[in-house]
């Protein structure tokens, strides 16, 4: 009797004929016999599967709105478990589609496997390998970095610069005139549901059409030879397909592990400029455009793809010699491979020129800074305010904002502060308390950039020769508790201290009132919180006095803020 | 046995061990990713602090006629995958006292997790979605409940009723913590 396994299987096959389906698949003829150059087909199916099981795992933790894109990518690069590399193995599967793509491109052409009767099956391959391209293009916007909000412009622009519908396709695609939540969310449903859905498709009508047509021969055979050497696809051309898949499968993790996955820059600021260069296989259309201006520039950047695609197609109509030996096809090979290598070559020189570009090297550098910066500041979780409210993670950041809400009416520092002189009404505290500002303070404390513009004067400007002034700086300096002190400077500025009776103004104790403020403490973040709450204290400035107090403008958190991201400032570089 | 044979079983083992290695290499790091939720769940989250809910002197005293007050539970700091909320609305309770006694219970059904009601003429809680009712005290009168309501820990300071507000498990005849 049949065993319970056995039954079910039989039931199942009764039902759906499975068996047979299987073993025409397994024992399709492999007309030549197989093959390594037979792999290039299955090896594309394979990293087609890796990019749909990726694919699927990331869009279960990813968030599609421009609020959100940015801080779930970094979610699942930076804590999600293994989140790095199944992102790294969504990417590197991009680059890997195109690598082997373009080896099937030239496997196919120098075999002259387009040739009748295939020609339909070569174009549903050259129609697959533009929804590729389109694929890595609207991937590339998702995550809603730095890198692919700018690169992503490139596109859309030259989408918009279509002659008469230009501007309507790129509001259709866009989902508006600017970039924002509709341009993730058009993006991310061609990227997950429109182009796997055509792609489906037309994969299985390839592979539907290989099955008919078989594979292509190694030229030179003649029939009896080929059909001797003929052989099912199972076990010998399946194990060739599975050990070049096991090595693409060990590359790709070998290299997603040695760069630990994708590249994630800081959060799209359309406000901080961004040196953007797309993927390397368009690297080529990127080097041209620099070359051309203006209606040239749209045509050679939309021309260039369309006139590869064109040749691609007319291919199999425009080679008739009735042999695929290569050595009797040279023009269409010389074509594809020319055009191949002219590609790699424009390519190459775009590289080279950024390799040499101390400018974009230094802008990369800088960027890949603020992409640490963010990442870091990320992992306490991002405000629903969304990407770059993740630098409010910064204690540093909410100062800057506190200071500009409350403090660049009077003062200035750095960028901030009134445009017009004459409405500064207070020292300006660009690297304040730094012993450059220090010393340029001593010699002038009544100067437009200190205390010229207040109520506050009469302190007297030190006279004496720089190497006491830098004593004096030294001394005044310590007080705010820093660790990097010369102590012996600053020990002779104390005595200086005393000499120059700066102390017959300016008590150390920190409760003794005198006619300039209490110096004990000067510069700590304790100390600009006293002065904030309450400045016309006998220890502070007095009735000299001028600035409001901010005891009630700000919460207590915030005093503690701004008065720390005050203190900082002389350690900003 | 044919030479072919040989070969043809040869081939057929290198395949099954190859195929195995992609499926392994494949799945394994996917399905630690999709665990990750419940990595984190297993760790436990950092317990929240209680959340102010209402002042002392405005929760409703049964012994004087008044009825039970709705309030909303906003916590702040609190953390959801990428997003960390400065404050959000983690629910919403029932609380009411008798004299000094204040009772505060969850308005989450213990039953599917529907928003158990306040019924002013019958003076009991009840849930629109399964027709459970519950006494004052949440005690199970009626319906498919499990369970009575789900009643919160509370902490009065400085005239402010605190809740140490909590989800719990539905469906299921103990209190669990979720």
């Amino acid at each position: 009797m049949a065993s319970a396994r056995e039954r079910v299987l039989s039931w199942l096959d009764s039902r759906t004929g499975y068996r047979e389906a299987l073993k025409r698949t397994l024992d399709q003829p492999v007309r030549g016999g197989p093959s390594l150059a037979h792999v290039f087909g299955s090896l594309l199916t394979f990293v087609l599967i890796n990019q749909i099981v990726t694919g699927i795992l990331l869009a279960a933790f990813y968030s599609p709105s421009a609020a959100s894109a940015w801080a779930s990518v970094a979610y699942i690069q930076d804590q999600v478990w293994m989140g790095w590399f199944i992102r790294g193995m969504h990417n590197a599967g991009t680059t890997m589609m195109v690598i082997v793509m373009l080896l099937h491109l030239i496997q196919v052409t120098v075999y002259g496997a387009y040739k009748a009767p295939r020609e339909v099956t070569w174009l549903t391959g050259v129609g697959l390998a533009g929804l590729v391209m389109a694929f890595s293009l609207t991937g590339y916007l998702l995550p809603w970095d730095q890198k692919g909000y700018w690169a992503t412009q490139v596109p859309t622009t030259l989408l918009g610069a279509t002659p008469l519908i230009g501007p309507t396709l790129q509001v259709l695609v866009q989902g508006g005139p600017e970039y924002g939540n509709l341009t993730l969310t058009h993006f991310y449903a061609l990227h997950v549901f429109v182009l796997p859905a055509v792609v489906l498709g037309l994969v299985g009508l390839h592979i539907a059409l290989h099955r008919r047509h078989g594979a292509t021969p190694r030229w030179g055979q003649g029939e009896a030879e080929i059909a001797r050497r003929t052989e099912p696809r199972w076990p010998r051309q399946i194990t060739y397909d599975l050990a070049a898949m096991v090595a693409l499968l060990s590359f790709m993790t070998a290299w997603v592990v040695r760069t630990h996955g994708a590249e994630l820059t800081a959060p799209a600021d359309p406000s901080v400029a961004y040196d953007a260069r797309p993927e390397w296989y368009f690297a080529p259309l990127y080097e041209l455009r620099k070359h051309f201006s203006g209606i040239i520039e749209f045509i050679v950047a939309m021309g260039a793809p369309l006139v590869a695609g064109g040749v691609l197609v007319a291919l199999p109509f425009l080679d008739r010699v009735p042999t695929t030996d290569p050595r009797r096809r040279v023009a269409p090979i010389a074509v594809v491979l020319g055009g191949l290598l002219g590609a790699a070559a424009i390519g190459a020189v775009a590289q080279v020129g950024d390799l040499r570009n101390e400018k974009f090297q230094k802008g990369m550098a800088a960027a890949k800074k603020d992409a640490d910066r963010a990442r870091e500041l990320a992992l306490k979780g991002v405000l629903p305010a969304g990407g770059t409210a993740v630098y409010l993670n910064d204690p540093q950041e909410i100062g800057r904002q506190l200071f500009a809400e409350h403090c660049d009416g009077c003062h200035r520092l750095v960028t901030m502060g009134p445009e017009d002189e004459k409405d500064v009404k207070g020292p300006d505290l660009t690297f304040w308390n730094t012993r450059a500002w220090l010393g340029r303070f001593l010699r002038d404390p009544d100067g437009p950039s200190f205390f010229g513009k207040t109520k506050i004067h009469g302190m007297k400007p030190y006279k004496g020769p720089d190497d006491e002034l830098k004593a004096l700086v030294e001394f005044v300096y310590a007080l705010n508790g820093a660790q990097d002190v010369n102590a012996e400077l600053r020990a002779r500025g104390e005595v200086l201290f005393g000499d120059k009776n700066c102390d017959t103004c300016h008590e150390m104790d920190g409760t003794t009132e005198g006619e300039g403020p209490n110096l004990k403490d000067r510069g700590t973040a304790a100390w600009v919180k006293g002065l904030l709450l309450k400045p016309d204290a006998p220890t502070y400035f007095g009735e000299k006095n001028d600035m409001p107090a901010f005891g009630k403008k700000m919460s207590a958190e915030e005093l503690d803020q701004i008065s720390a991201f005050i203190a900082a400032q002389r350690e900003v570089k | 046995m044919t030479r072919s044979m040989d070969r043809r079983t040869v081939f057929s083992r290198i395949s099954a061990v190859l195929g195995g290695v992609l499926g392994a290499a494949l799945t394994s790091p996917a399905v630690l990713f999709v665990l990750d939720p419940v990595r984190r769940w297993r760790r436990g989250a950092a317990a929240r602090p209680p959340v102010p809910i209402a002042r002392f002197d405005e929760v409703p005293d049964l012994d004087q006629g008044s009825k039970p007050l709705r309030a909303v539970v906003t916590a702040k700091e609190v953390r959801d995958a990428w997003t960390r909320h400065p404050s959000i609305r983690l629910g919403a309770v029932w609380v009411f006292r008798r004299g000094k006694d204040v009772t505060c219970l969850s308005t989450t059904c213990p039953h599917s997790g529907c928003a158990v009601d306040y019924d002013e003429k019958k003076g009991a809680f009840f849930c629109p979605c399964h027709d459970s009712t519950f006494a004052l005290d949440g005690k199970r009168r009626e319906g498919p409940s499990p369970r009575d309501m789900d009643r919160l820990d509370i902490e009065v300071q400085e005239g402010e009723v605190l809740c140490h507000y909590r989800r719990f498990r539905p469906a299921v005849g103990d209190k669990e913590p979720v």
